[in-house]
């Protein structure tokens, strides 16, 4: 059975569950149905909060919510075409196949428990994958304080629990240098992890911490230019890092929109066979989001110890609706939802020593990534989006596909370190 | 020409006129309510912000909340979310598809009616949701916005 069948049937296996465990509950009904559900008999616990280890850890008592089963999904289609080096799904050949979606389904099964499983599937450049994203039970002992098990979204930065859901973000795919394959962010965890929200004067502290094994996704060009090895074929080279640890903490200030927080994690990647390389990552995030404009900034550092290097990773972007800014009254309706986006997003690995028996030195190219895009953005609605972007990218972190690389980089080098992409297409989601 | 410029003045007066009228009627568009039995009389504007968003679960004397919304087209719930939640049915629907996704939280139920907001909360002993101002209250109470 290959991985991605395995995935596949280990997804089904677990939304499966999820069913099954919603469905022996005293009612079920999908999120539009859930008010029809049960009365509610939780009023003998009314008058129960009375010491301080209920106040701080409430009482169990059955709600109505119980049983409640909600299924959400997103999608994305796209034309793409750059110029020669393949990005974003982009190829210098077009293709109108960048297709990507996923589904979600989620269950209270008690009144403390709730259970989330996700798929995910994509198409670029002709190849399909189908990955359990996550499978997660989560227990609830106060807002302040819940336990997660399973495999859970990797909370880092921003958008690293939404990675692949368009309609969160202003344009198809989040900064390459922050939330690319470079092992800054990852896409779940396998295992346990503590999260909540803390409120003190109208200031609300989110914080999340977490233990496990999380699964790390490296452009080739970045494991050409830590490692040498010419990798195989496909552009992204996949990896486990054992033993990760790390927190997040968002801090929301009673100014509406604004969220600024700071994220770390430690995990040990396989070097070589038998060897385990440490790697460290710290950052910090700002977002102030209003309706008509936004403005979020991340910044990353990532420190591995085997290979001597650290790099160094960050975007700025912005958003505006320029024409909900103008006194337009209602006749603008339609136009208010025009939005322009963006963004400028770097990506730098800083080298200490050279990698051992690497035939050829590291160009410079394979350790930059600079890009910067513009977006055009009409939301239909906030969950469909049609979008027209263009973006230039400098240097060939991400922008070039592994099994020619080396190849492309001995004489004469023909590596071409500009890359432009345009890429036209929806977003949706439900 | 001077007549003119009367029209255009007595227009626009006319205009800012409806607006202020139409924005007096808006504030009184809703009211929030709570089941009959529940203890609560009076709320904080950003504690029922945090109960409709999905940021407090729990009632301080214990019982989980079960908050619900009106549908998307309902001009109830569109005075609601600007007046209470300080944001547009858009923006609200935004945050939730962040939530959603991010596995953090699921939006409240949504009903068609007054009263089947009425009724939900009649029958929940810990719900919340908001009605249209008119809209006769049994078995439920209005609390009051602090």
């Amino acid at each position: 059975m290959s991985t991605g069948s395995r995935a596949f049937a280990g997804a089904w296996k677990a939304i499966s569950i999820a069913l099954i465990v919603a469905a022996a509950s005293p009612s079920v009904g999908w999120s539009q149905a859930t008010a029809d559900s049960g009365q509610g008999s939780g009023a003998e616990s009314a008058g129960s909060a009375e010491n301080w280890w209920d106040r701080l850890i409430p009482p169990t008592s059955m709600s109505s919510e119980v049983g409640r089963v909600d299924l959400h999904g997103y999608g994305s289609w796209a034309f793409a075409d750059t110029n020669g080096n393949p990005y974003l799904g982009g190829t210098a050949s077009s293709s109108w196949d960048v297709i990507a979606g996923g589904l979600l389904v989620s269950a209270k099964a008690f009144d403390r428990l709730w259970i989330n499983a996700q798929l995910s599937a994509d198409t670029r450049e002709g190849d399909s994958d189908i990955s359990l994203e996550r499978a997660f039970a989560q227990w609830t002992f106060a807002d302040w304080l819940k336990l997660r098990g399973g495999r859970s979204p990797h909370p880092i930065g921003i958008y690293s629990e939404v990675l692949n859901v368009g309609t969160t973000r202003p344009f198809f795919d989040l900064p390459q240098g922050v939330y690319g394959p470079t092992g800054t962010t990852t896409l779940s965890y396998d295992g346990a992890g503590l999260t909540g929200s803390i409120v003190l004067r109208d200031w609300e502290f989110i914080y999340d911490a977490y233990a496990g094994k999380a699964i790390d996704e490296f452009a080739a060009p970045y494991v050409v230019a830590l490692t040498g090895p010419i990798p195989g074929p496909g552009s992204v080279v996949v990896t486990d890092a054992h033993d990760t640890f790390g927190g997040r903490l968002q801090i929301l200030p009673p100014i509406e929109g604004l969220t600024v927080g700071v994220s770390a994690y430690r995990a040990e990647i396989d070097q070589t066979p038998g060897t385990r390389t440490e790697r460290i990552v710290y950052g910090a995030q700002f977002e102030y989001a209003q309706e008509n404009y936004s403005l979020r900034a991340e910044y990353y550092k990532q420190e591995a110890d085997g290979y001597k290097t650290n790099a160094d990773n960050a975007y700025v972007m912005g958003t505006v609706r320029p024409f909900a800014l103008m006194p337009l009254g209602e006749s603008a309706t339609l136009l208010d939802r025009v939005e322009i986006a963006a963004l400028w997003n770097m990506y730098q690995i800083r080298r200490v020593e050279p990698a051992p028996g690497f035939p050829i030195r590291t160009p410079k190219q394979l350790k930059n990534h600079r890009e910067w895009a513009l977006g055009l953005n009409y939301w239909f609605t906030p969950t469909f989006v049609a979008r027209a972007e263009y973006h230039m990218i400098y240097d060939n972190v991400f922008a070039h596909e592994g099994s020619t690389l080396l190849t492309k980089l001995g004489p004469p080098r023909d590596l071409d370190n500009e890359t432009q992409l345009v890429k036209v297409g929806l977003d949706f989601s439900f | 020409m001077n007549g003119k410029i009367r029209r255009i003045v007595i227009t626009l007066l006319a205009s800012t006129l409806q607006v202020a009228i139409a924005s007096a009627a808006l504030a009184g568009e809703f009211r929030v309510i709570v089941n009959e039995a529940s203890p609560v009389r009076s709320l904080r504007t950003e504690d029922v912000q945090r109960y409709m968003l999905g940021k407090t679960t729990r009632w301080a004397h214990g019982l989980p909340i079960q908050a619900v919304d009106q549908t998307q087209s309902s001009s109830t719930r569109a005075a609601f979310s600007r007046d209470v939640l300080g944001k547009s049915v858009s923006a609200v629907k935004g945050y939730w598809q962040s939530q959603i996704f991010s596995g953090r939280g699921v939006p409240p139920a949504e009903l068609p009616s007054d009263d089947a907001v009425l009724d939900f909360v009649r029958r929940n002993p810990g719900a919340i949701g908001y009605v249209a101002s008119g809209t006769p209250l049994v078995g439920v109470k209005a609390v009051e916005l602090e």
